[in-house]
This record gives structure tokens, C-alpha cells and sequence, in this order.
């Protein structure tokens, strides 16, 4: 498994994404921060990204990838290489609270597939309550006839840190905490 | 109600009716599991807390104000709120449709339609269902539900007695059945407004779905309506309502309170078309609704403690500039301001017991000497947009919050034991805060 590396690029959205093709390698893509919720910058500068101003981007990257990028915005203008990070581990807590069989079928589906290489979930507590009083339509004072809650903390290294919780995104009832990612700083001479 | 009860309550005698509303709002949220088993002790207390004092100081004048709402407000309420939820829970809407933004606005623009006229709680159980149906395979779900309990649970019912709680109240105590049709205007707007930015969203999220949801065929089942004849008990349901506001045989006199002989004809007939419904509609209809006596039960015993424990405030309300609560008189002046106040009261309280407390404030500022009735039909008459602001605010307003009209938590319970997750409650109100509010604004701007 080979290390992965945080980048934050100054410049357009769309021209970074322009570059990304050339530099993918062995069927592994670099990642958007904003697929796993993470983005560089302030809100305001995000909505000037979207109307097309050159702003921070965060990409994590395989480290078969970081040289070509970094050889590919050398000496352009539009770009800007602000910071390098080696990723070492990533670590991020979830709670779920489903109220019917379907959904909390898919989460704990989720929860206990196989984990991704280098990943492992500590803490996990589950738990259902059935409250056969509370079946059928309530006015004023609803509760749920079936409920499903689960919490715990995802623990590993990239890329497999990162697929869980683009895992856990997709699913409704599950709320993530941000994904909080340990590293070192990168000097930029070596990368090139 | 004795003027002169007005002038002797003090405000503290108005914290029983403050409990019972806040219980109401904030247990479901803090507690829902102990709510929902113990609430019928927590309504009991409170109605206690007040009754008990109340006759055991005024004696039989609280007991003749007691049986005075009972008789006149709680038991017709009480019955209307039934009839429709069991004519309602009797119709049952088959079809398969696939979620587009037309198809959505369309039931969306449908349920607004029906809320005046089989109530909000009646509507929205009609159309949650096939609209969750509907959107089964989008990925974006929630914002439909939550414009559904904008329009359908609460905008919607604002065009007659039958279509919001608060409306019939004031039908009661004398508002024309016809009058409440004057809110066409605002419903139109402010409705429309509403319509408007939902199909803007819709649109934008719809590009967002997958190809395969935007082209996914909408399945076999073709449009049918089970039960169907419950549409003409609501037919029935309006004309009982219509004639106890147009025929006046005279009075009958009941425990020492007179009670129009039109309005018991009207309760005893809705009471026929309630038995009706249950008779003649198949259980598999009322069992594809959810429908049980649950909701009735609710409202049975919970409004039972807000009638008995509003009679302070309204009494104190009344009695204007010499009650208790003068700085309520003095604080609320223009319409606008009783759009807002009864708005943003309704937003986080029931909006019935609401929407009575600032008709009372009107009434006290405006005509505190005259008999309520005869002092309503003078507001309509000479100040007209003060009922109009009530009114709109009370029913409008409770859809800014979870908690601002009973419908919005059923459809919220709904639609998450159908796998959508709804918004927290301050998420919801980001929804509310950036839709409605701003809509709310051009409506004070346009109408008061």
C-alpha cells in the first residue's frame, strides 16, 4: 500500500480537474477533499470558486501520482503549491439513528462488510428499541415503533479511511464527524 | 365569560396554559418515548393545577367558565377534528408515479387544494403516502417533505373553518364560515410564492439525480382512489358546518350554559358521518393509512387541558387595558404586528390555543367592552385586517417549526419510517428561515 498525500493547490477548480487525467495511474485516482467533506478555505472564497475564481482546491493524492502533479503545475502560473502532507492515518467518529428495517438493514450492512485494508472500527455500539405502543400515526406525541442506533470510530491509513466514509456518506441516517487526518509536512524540493 | 374575571386574574394564572403549550412543544423533542406514554398525567396536572384553584377561589363562576368552553369549544372541536381525520383516513390514493418536479408540484399544489376542506391533518395523511411512493428512488428526498409540510400541513388549511384548527375555533366564537374565503389573496401569494421556489429546487436537484432515476419508468399501478365515497361525507362534513353558520332555530340550555340549537343539529350530524365512515369504509383502506384512534385520543386529551387551562388568559386578554396582560394589549397594535406575534407564536406553540389568545388581545384592545360575538362581527366589519393577520400568521407561522402544527411531526414520523431522513429540528428551520421568513416579509409588505 503506498502512502497517500494531501495538497492544497492555489487555482481554478476547473483547471485542476483538467490536469488530473493525465496524472492517474494503475486504475488509483486522486480524491477531492470535498468527497470526504473536507475542503481548504473559507466559505467565501468557496462560493467565489464557484463562480469561477482561482482558490484554494484539496486533493489527496497516491504517491505514484504526486510527482507527475507536481512536475505538471510547475512553472504554470495559474497554480499555486501551497502545502504537502504525507497522510499517516485518518480517524473519524459516525452515529446512525434509523427508524425503520430497510435503512438500518443498509447501515448495518455497511458495518459489518469486510473493512477496507488498514482500517478497523473501534467502539462500535449497537442497539435496537421497539416500542410496540408507538405503532401507527401520531399527532402530538410521535415516537418511533422501531429504532436502530449505532456509534463508533473508524480508525486507518488512506486510501482505505477514505472509502468507509465515502461509504457511510451515502447512506441517510448516518452522520459523520469530521474526518480529522494525521501527517507530516512534505518539503516541495523532492517532490518533482 | 364574566367581564369582570378579567379584571381580577392575576398573569401568573396564565402559567398552567404556558405549561400544557410548552409540554406540548418540547417533550416530543426532549422525550418523545416518555411523552408519548405519560402524556395524558402531564395534561392531567396542568388542567389540575389550574382547575382546582380556580374553583376552589371563584367557585361556581370557574365552574360555569369551565363548563362554558367544554361545552362550546372543546366537544365541537373535538368532533370536527375526528370526523375529518376519520373521514380523511378512509380515502386511500393508489398509483404509481415516478417523483419529477411536475409530478411533485402537482401533488403538492393537490394537497393545498384539499387542506381547507378536509384540514390540514386530513390532507396530509391523504397524499404523504403516494408522495413518498412517488420519490422512493430519488436520492434527494427531504426538501419534498419538508415544502409538503409548508404547503399541505399548514398554508394550505387556510381557506375555511374546516382547514386549520385555529379557524374553526374562531368560527365558534362567531367568525362567518364565508369570511375565512377572504384569505384567498394571501393563500394565493403567499402559497404561490411558496410553490415557486420548491420547483426551482426540485429542478436543480432533479438534474442532480441519476440517469437512471430521471428515466426509471413509474411502474404499472394506475391511478385509484379506495374509499372514495368518504369524499362525499366531507361534502356532508361542509354542508353541517355551512348550516350551523347560516340557521339559527334558537337556544337550548345545557348545565346552565345556553348553546345554539344549530350547533348541536351540526355536531350531532358530524357525529353521523364520523359513524358513517368507520361503517362503510374496508378496513385495508384505514390500514394502508396507518389510520388508528390514536391522533383522536391525542387531541381529546391534550386539548382538553389547553381549554380548561386558556380560560385565565383569554378572560385577562379580554378585559384589555384593565386585565393583567395590558402590556400584550399595549405591546400588539397594528396588523403587522399581529401577523408577527401570532406568527412567531404559532411557530413554536400549538397554533389553536395561539390564534384565540390574539383574537382575545384584538378584541381587548378594540372593543373591550362589548360581547365577544357581537365584538368579532365588528372587528370584520371596522378592522378587518387585524383577523386577517391573526389568522394568516396563526396558520401560516406553524409551519416554520416541527412544532408548530400538529401535522408536522406525523409527517415527519412518516416519512422517516419510510427510510427519508428528515432535518433535525433546527435543520428544518434553515428551510423555514430561508423560504418562508423571506416570503412571510412580502407578504407583511403586500397585505398588512
Amino acid at each position: 500500500m503506498s502512502a497517500w498525500y494531501e495538497m492544497i493547490l492555489k487555482g481554478r477548480e476547473d483547471d485542476v480537474r483538467d490536469l488530473l487525467p493525465g496524472v492517474a495511474t494503475d486504475g488509483e485516482r486522486p480524491l477531492w477533499g470535498t468527497e470526504v467533506d473536507l475542503h481548504a478555505g473559507s466559505f467565501p472564497e468557496h462560493l467565489l470558486g464557484l463562480l469561477g475564481a482561482r482558490t484554494h482546491q484539496l486533493l489527496f493524492v497516491p504517491g505514484t501520482q504526486v510527482g507527475p502533479l507536481v512536475r505538471a503545475i510547475q512553472g504554470k502560473d495559474e497554480f499555486e503549491l501551497e502545502r504537502v502532507r504525507e497522510i499517516t492515518g485518518g480517524r473519524f467518529t459516525f452515529r446512525a439513528e434509523a427508524f425503520s428495517a430497510e435503512p438500518a438493514g443498509k447501515i448495518k450492512r455497511a458495518l459489518h462488510a469486510p473493512l477496507p485494508e488498514g482500517v478497523v472500527l473501534e467502539g462500535l455500539e449497537e442497539s435496537e428499541d421497539f416500542d410496540p405502543a408507538a405503532q401507527g400515526v401520531e399527532l402530538y406525541s410521535p415516537a418511533h415503533a422501531y429504532t436502530y442506533r449505532a456509534q463508533g470510530t473508524f480508525l486507518g491509513a488512506p486510501p482505505g479511511i477514505f472509502e468507509i466514509h465515502h461509504t457511510l456518506s451515502a447512506l441517510d441516517f448516518v452522520h459523520q464527524e469530521k474526518l480529522e487526518l494525521d501527517g507530516r509536512l512534505v518539503e516541495g524540493e523532492g517532490l518533482g | 365569560m364574566h367581564e369582570s374575571l378579567g379584571t381580577l386574574l392575576p398573569a401568573w394564572s396564565a402559567l398552567p396554559f404556558v405549561g400544557i403549550l410548552l409540554s406540548i412543544a418540547l417533550f416530543p423533542l426532549a422525550a418523545p418515548h416518555f411523552w408519548h406514554h405519560h402524556y395524558p398525567k402531564v395534561a392531567l396536572a396542568w388542567g389540575l393545577l389550574l382547575a382546582i384553584p380556580f374553583v376552589w377561589v371563584y367557585g361556581a363562576t370557574a365552574v360555569h367558565e369551565i363548563l362554558h368552553v367544554a361545552l362550546l369549544d372543546y366537544v365541537p372541536f373535538l368532533i370536527l377534528l375526528g370526523t375529518l381525520f376519520t373521514i380523511g383516513g378512509g380515502i386511500y390514493i393508489r398509483g404509481s408515479w415516478r417523483g419529477s418536479p411536475a409530478v411533485n408540484a402537482t401533488l403538492l399544489l393537490l394537497g393545498t387544494f384539499l387542506a381547507s376542506w378536509i384540514g390540514t391533518t386530513g390532507a396530509a395523511m391523504l397524499l404523504i403516502r403516494p408522495l413518498l411512493r412517488a420519490n422512493a428512488n430519488r436520492r434527494h428526498r427531504q426538501h419534498t417533505v419538508v415544502f409538503f409540510i409548508f404547503l399541505v400541513a399548514n398554508i394550505g388549511g387556510s381557506l375555511t373553518p374546516l382547514g386549520d384548527p385555529p379557524l374553526f375555533l374562531g368560527f365558534l366564537r362567531g367568525v362567518p364560515f364565508a369570511w375565512t374565503l377572504t384569505l384567498g389573496s394571501e393563500l394565493l401569494v403567499v402559497g404561490g410564492l411558496v410553490l415557486a421556489a420548491y420547483l426551482v429546487l426540485d429542478a436543480w436537484l432533479w438534474k442532480r439525480e441519476s440517469i437512471e432515476v430521471r428515466t426509471a419508468p413509474p411502474g404499472t399501478e394506475t391511478l385509484r382512489i379506495d374509499g372514495g365515497i368518504n369524499f362525499l361525507l366531507l361534502g356532508g362534513v361542509l354542508a353541517a358546518v355551512i348550516l350551523s353558520g347560516v340557521w339559527h332555530p334558537g337556544e337550548v340550555t345545557i348545565l346552565g350554559i345556553q348553546a345554539g340549537l344549530q350547533n348541536l343539529v351540526r355536531d350531532g350530524l358530524l357525529i353521523l358521518l364520523l359513524i358513517t365512515s368507520w361503517t362503510i369504509t374496508p378496513r385495508p383502506v384505514r390500514e394502508a393509512n396507518g389510520y388508528s384512534w390514536g391522533p383522536i385520543r391525542e387531541v381529546a386529551i391534550l386539548f382538553a387541558a389547553i381549554f380548561v387551562t386558556i380560560i385565565p388568559p383569554l378572560a385577562i386578554l379580554k378585559a384589555g387595558e384593565h386585565g393583567a396582560l395590558a402590556g400584550l394589549i399595549h405591546a400588539v397594535r397594528t396588523p403587522a404586528q399581529f401577523f408577527w406575534a401570532s406568527g412567531i407564536l404559532s411557530s413554536f406553540l400549538d397554533n389553536a390555543p395561539t390564534y384565540l389568545t390574539f383574537l382575545s388581545t384584538a378584541l381587548g384592545r378594540l372593543y373591550p367592552d362589548l360581547p365577544e360575538r357581537e365584538a368579532i362581527l365588528r372587528l370584520i366589519a371596522e378592522n378587518g385586517l387585524y383577523l386577517k393577520a391573526i389568522s394568516t400568521g396563526a396558520v401560516f407561522m406553524g409551519a416554520n417549526t416541527y412544532i408548530g402544527n400538529a401535522p408536522n411531526f406525523m409527517v415527519k414520523a412518516i416519512a422517516e419510517e419510510a427510510g427519508v431522513e428528515m432535518p433535525s429540528f433546527f435543520g428544518y428551520m434553515k428551510y423555514s428561515g430561508l423560504v418562508l421568513v423571506p416570503i412571510f416579509l412580502v407578504a407583511t409588505w403586500i397585505f398588512f
